[in-house]
């Protein structure tokens, strides 16, 4: 096919690599779906527990809880490391009934959490029964990143270097049973999660480099 | 004769490095599925306490079934 040799390894060479970098790709991306999927199922279904246990009054009436689970995150993009990953959403839901027939509490507990922020439904807002309720949330990723390529050469040594500063907002408008709760705003870490309440600048830009000589 | 010693040199190289990329698929495939197991057993360790009343980090009270009552015993007939 290819009358020169090196061309034809050359080519084979690259299809093998990429093959390989999409192998693993794939595979370093859905293990880290499936754990946190596994994880975060975990973590809505106790939280739901110890709400209808009433664990917060360890005496206090027992009843009904549903809580659900919001989280975005960023996955790692190991195909071009020096490019912003995925944005994955991880959603759940948990109903815990927990009676024990000595005591009834008043009314149940839901909560909604984003991103760590809690959101605890009123009593009131819950729909009546026979009610068709629809909801509409509203996501927006506000991106603004910045690649830095630099090449240096100095005694017979190049020294490349490429470096990935990304600001990521996530904006979200939250309506739950008809009521619309002010917008929450998020930003970008540099392991991929999102903050609320940033406390240092790792938490606020995703800040990635490599250089190689 | 040297361009079949090249080949068999450059076909070693390369099923050296193929081999050590599928050990190292096959190590992080092994490391993620065990994570998976470890973290649900971890999970049903700890499935009583979280469904206690009392929080941890307190003592857990005992369940003790209280004796039933003359007034009870409808129940079971």
């Amino acid at each position: 096919m290819f009358c020169n040799r090196k061309a034809q390894a050359a080519t084979e060479l690259a299809i093998l690599g990429s093959l390989i970098i999409i192998a693993f790709t794939f595979l370093i991306n859905y293990s880290e779906k499936i754990n946190r999927q596994q994880s975060y199922l975990q973590q809505t279904f106790r939280a739901a527990l110890k709400e209808a246990g009433g664990a917060r009054a360890p005496d206090g009436p027992r009843n009904a809880a549903s809580y659900t689970q919001v989280i975005f995150r960023r996955m790692p993009n190991v195909g071009t490391p020096m490019e912003l990953g995925q944005l994955q959403s991880f959603n759940n839901s948990s109903n815990v009934l927990w009676e024990d027939g000595t005591s009834q509490a008043e009314n149940g507990v839901t909560k909604y959490e984003l991103n760590g922020d809690i959101i605890s439904l009123n009593p009131g807002d819950a729909p009546l029964a026979g009610t068709i309720e629809s909801a509409t949330n509203n996501f927006t990723n506000k991106v603004n990143t910045t690649i830095i390529s630099s090449n240096q050469s100095a005694g017979g040594n190049i020294i490349t270097t490429k470096t990935l500063n990304a600001q990521d907002i996530l904006q979200a408008d939250v309506s739950i049973s008809g009521r619309q709760y002010p917008t929450f705003t998020y930003t970008l870490g540099t392991d991929g999660k999102y903050y609320s309440n940033p406390t240092s600048l790792e938490q606020t830009i995703l800040n990635r480099s490599r250089s190689t000589q | 004769m040297i361009s079949r010693g090249q080949a068999t040199l450059e076909f070693s190289l390369i099923f050296i490095i193929m081999v050590a990329l599928l050990f190292g698929l096959l190590g992080l495939w092994k490391w993620s599925s065990d994570n998976i197991i470890k973290r649900q057993l971890r999970y049903n360790e700890t499935r009583i306490q979280a469904g206690s009343r009392t929080s941890p980090g307190e003592p857990g009270k005992p369940f003790t079934a209280e004796d039933i009552q003359e007034n009870q015993l409808y129940l079971f007939k």
